[in-house]
């Protein structure tokens, strides 16, 4: 027999980042927030006090979701079989309280006006037939406009530091002159730039591009958050992405929501529970959540006036399919079986490699925010008119976090190897903080070569690459597998997933464009792939998994209304990127504070008054 | 022609500081409504985690991720000391040195491999092992199995790590294959050959021109793992049983665990050069005794945090 719970006003799927903004908003305001971790509990100190280990954090993936217990499946089509991702490459959810904010990047990024009106936006400019039909793009159910105020807030909550480029309409120099208005200023001044982010900073100026260093949520000088405390600017140790900051200085739910929430009195987190189920009364309504405590594998049920379902994005769709009630036959909020549509992705990827040989960037100091990068590529910021794609990328060059495990095995040979062949290993990969995927470093050099190689060029080598969009279709969907179980006996999530034309012809178009500038860089040498493969999932691409879960207008197009709220299930939320109906070329976190910001607002302010549908 | 190949490498609104403090004292308690577990002991699933309750849908088992060991490994506990000596010698000719000039041999990266192998089978990193396992085909796909998945050859490579057997298993296969390839080649053991024969072997393993040692395991596969284990062991911290002296960092100029960089240091190339490098044992222990849930206000470090624009 389960365990059952006193009931509480709402629970929470995990102790992340959205989990925690709940907890904060809704705990100051007297509601009781339960949050319900299947990881540990884990803090700056003593925890990340000690992490310089590449070994077990990049390579062996320390802090993140424990596949051997529950993973996902893939399958490129219909058509093919789906086998379950064994070990890590393609995306890195993370395990533990703060989720995978503990071991982000923290590239911090707002979305352009639009990139919320993606649908009719781009048929008004370049008429229907420029979008397939098997392209299921959609507009967001808000504007940019709406969503600005809670942009605004998340940055000054959190400390967010870049160089404004339109404040309020006015273009300022030294920023991104493509942003949408911000109504403030950062809070912060940006992160310096590493040697190789300068040298691509000097050539993309030198082309007419207008690069800007990369916002970020990392502080640059000490800053007092929204957990009240003052937290340290970065010291640029070089172990950033895939650990936790030993300084506080990279911004996490552990750093600066969860003491909030905690703060409130009202915000509970109990750690090593799994959530199972979101489970449903006779009304159709959800009325808690059962879990199951991982340490003595006792059932417990969370009564709740209000389920938040804000894991990762894969874990909420799963949740969701999981869920099947007599109300709910096909899971919650998939009465019309919008549940898994329009998953999407980013396009991460290094057409251009460069070679500047005996070169020493000190590329293992800095983090993933010390660069330089272009916005003249991404978005609608150029005129599709006469290319066969929508969308693009940002350009980009100069990470630091460069650590040998996760780079010497995918060397470009040097020339005199193989018979002259020069540049980069097949895939045209090249060996980044991001290139730990199980089949990390195809390359094959080997013996006197590669030891030379790696004594003279380790420290020179420099990829110029993309992050980019990912359209919607048809063929992309997440379900559930049939064959594939997690510990408890539940079916693994499914995603059935590929890159099609228009990811193709972009990345063509934007080889040309990492090429041209890679060439002003004046490296010794340098080769460009100008051809995107099949997806894989062996290789790490990044862990912005999209959709599955998306916002829109009305049921027939979405599973849940601007707020999360499901249309299907009101007293049920969803966070996160899930909602999103697509993914716009810059990363997904920023935007999904804000949106979680504004939904517990909602929640407080008019949900709890008057339970129900929240339509405007 | 069928084969059960999982190929490859690798195969296969801001609150008061006195409020937070206060609420920092009860932090302990709210977060240990599921299971009394404080902060401090906060690791992944410490140690062996035996579930209390006999009903438990969870096994047994130690954490996916083994923290670094409390003593460098100078011995061998998985492999026997013929195949330590062939590994040794296959990864001196993937990674090749003297005492001048130190490769895989001088840097322990067969004990590195060794200890690797220790840990739940050899996994070291999360690893999801339910049947059924993948059998790759090539031409028309054939008819339906119960307990096989059947997947294009041209096409395995691109679902990863897929690869039936463990990384012990792995490396017993591998190492009696390269035997017996270097037997019927030059009627020798691997590690008896000289040191052109040896690269004459693994520059075909490499190639993909040695076939395979086992239905599971192809030659160049095993070539990918060799590999990258040796770069693991060149490249790790030498805690781990491999780089030891730290001959694999000072050889490309990565200066180790250092614990912070001004960006006047990062903007100057060549700092790896100038920094003694250091192993994280010799990384001093950052704010002892400090919680994060106590105010904590650590020094900016920016002596010039002037931007270049």
């Amino acid at each position: 027999m389960p365990k059952v719970h006193k009931k509480v006003d709402v629970v929470t799927v995990g102790a992340g980042w959205t989990s925690s903004i709940m907890g904060w908003k809704l705990g100051a305001a007297g509601h009781s927030v339960v949050a319900l971790e299947f990881g540990e509990a884990r803090w700056t100190n003593p925890d990340f006090a000690h992490n310089h280990d590449p070994l077990r954090h990049e390579v062996r993936k320390a802090l993140m979701y424990d596949i051997s217990q529950e993973t996902w499946s893939w399958r490129p089509n219909r058509n093919a079989p789906s086998l379950p991702i064994r070990q890590y490459g393609s995306f890195h959810p993370g395990r533990g309280i703060g989720g995978a904010s503990v071991h982000w990047t923290a590239q911090f990024w707002r979305f352009l006006p639009a990139d919320f009106q993606h649908r009719s936006h781009n048929i008004a400019r370049y008429g229907k037939n420029k979008i397939p039909a098997d392209m299921t793009i959609q507009d967001w159910p808000l504007s940019y406009d709406e969503l600005e105020p809670y942009y605004d807030a998340v940055d000054y909550d959190l400390g967010v530091a870049g160089a404004a480029g339109n404040l309020g309409g006015q273009i300022l120099p030294g920023g991104n002159p493509f942003e949408a208005p911000r109504s403030r200023p950062y809070p912060l001044p940006p992160h310096p730039l590493t040697i190789h982010g300068q040298i691509f900073q000097d050539a993309a100026r030198s082309l007419g591009y207008t690069p800007f260093p990369q916002p970020a949520g990392i502080l640059s000088q000490a800053y007092r958050d929204v957990s009240g405390r003052v937290r340290s600017g970065c010291i640029y140790c070089g172990y950033c992405t895939r650990y936790g900051c030993e300084v506080d200085a990279k911004t996490s739910a552990v750093t600066s929501h969860i003491p909030a929430a905690l703060q409130t009195g009202n915000y509970e987190v109990r750690t090593y529970c799994k959530v199972r189920r979101i489970n449903i009364g006779p009304d159709g309504l959800a009325t808690g959540l059962t879990y199951v405590d991982l340490l003595t594998g006792q059932e417990h049920v969370q009564p709740a006036d209000v389920v938040v379902v804000s894991g990762y994005t894969l874990t909420n769709v799963r949740l969701l399919l999981l869920s099947k009630s007599a109300t709910h036959k096909n899971g919650v909020g998939n009465n019309r079986g919008m549940v898994g549509k329009n998953y999407t992705y980013q396009l991460l990827q290094t057409p251009t490699t460069t070679v500047f040989e005996g070169r020493r960037f000190n590329q293992f100091a800095a983090n993933g925010v010390t660069l330089s990068l272009i916005y003249d590529f991404n978005a609608d910021n150029f005129d599709h008119s006469n290319v066969n794609f929508i969308g693009g990328a940002s350009i980009y060059a100069g990470a630091g976090q460069r650590d040998p495990l996760t780079s010497v095995l995918s060397m470009p040979p040097l020339p005199q190897d193989k018979g002259g062949n020069s540049g980069p290993p097949e895939d045209g990969q090249i060996p980044t903080t991001a290139d730990v995927g199980s089949l990390a470093g195809r390359g094959k050099e080997w013996g006197q070569s590669w030891k030379n190689n790696l004594r003279r060029n380790w420290d020179g080598v420099v990829g110029v690459s993309v992050q980019g969009e990912i359209q919607a279709y048809t063929h992309n969907f997440l379900d559930l597998d049939p064959v594939y179980k997690d510990v408890f006996g539940d079916p693994v999530l499914r995603l059935t997933y590929d890159f099609y034309d228009n990811e193709k012809n972009m990345y063509r178009f934007l080889a040309t464009k990492t090429d041209q500038i890679a060439r002003r860089m004046k490296p010794t040498r340098l080769k460009t792939t100008s051809e995107l493969g099949g997806y894989n999932v062996h290789q790490y691409q990044s862990t912005h998994c999209t959709g599955g879960a998306i916002m829109g207008s009305d049921p027939s197009n979405s599973v849940t209304n601007s707020y999360g709220q499901v249309w299907d299930a009101p007293n049920v939320f969803v966070t996160g990127a899930a909602l999103y109906p697509q993914n716009p070329g810059a990363n997904p976190t920023g935007t999904l504070l804000a949106l979680t910001y504004r939904s517990a607002d909602a929640i407080r302010d008019r949900y709890f008054r008057r339970p129900g549908e929240l339509l405007t | 022609m069928t084969n059960h190949d999982p190929e490859h490498p690798q195969d296969a609104t801001t609150g008061s500081r006195r409020g937070f403090l206060k609420a920092a004292g009860a932090l302990a308690l709210i977060l240990s409504a599921c299971r009394p577990h404080p902060a401090q002991a906060a690791r992944p699933l410490p140690g062996r985690v035996g579930p209390e309750n006999p009903a438990s849908p969870l096994p047994a088992r130690d954490t996916p991720t083994p923290f670094p060991p409390d003593q460098v490994p100078t011995s061998f506990q998985v492999f026997t000391p013929h195949e330590a000596e062939t590994v040794e010698a296959a990864t001196a000719r993937i990674f090749p040195g003297d005492q001048e000039d130190p490769g895989a041999r001088e840097a322990g990266v067969v004990y590195y491999i060794d200890h690797m192998l220790a840990y739940q089978e050899g996994f070291n990193e999360p690893t999801f092992r339910q049947a059924p396992f993948a059998q790759t085909y090539q031409g028309a796909r054939p008819a339906e199995r119960s307990g096989v998945v059947w997947v294009a050859a041209d096409q395995i490579y691109r679902y990863g790590y897929q690869n039936v057997l463990t990384p012990r298993e792995v490396y017993r296969i591998g190492v009696a294959g390269l035997d017996r390839l270097s037997e019927s080649r030059f009627g020798k053991d691997f590690k008896d050959l000289s040191e052109g024969q040896q690269d004459a072997l693994i520059g075909d393993m490499a190639d993909g021109k040695a076939g395979r040692f086992d239905r599971n395991l192809s030659a160049e596969s095993f070539f990918h793992n060799l590999r990258r284990h040796t770069a693991e062991g060149m490249f790790s911290d030498p805690q781990y049983g491999g780089n030891r002296g730290l001959v694999g960092w000072k050889l490309i100029g990565h200066p180790g665990a250092q614990r912070a960089y001004t960006p006047a240091q990062f903007q100057t190339e060549g700092e790896g050069l100038r920094r003694k490098p250091q192993a994280f044992v010799a990384l001093h222990t950052f704010n002892p005794g400090q919680r994060s849930s106590d105010e904590v206000v650590l020094p900016v470090t920016g002596e010039d945090m002037q931007h270049r624009r």
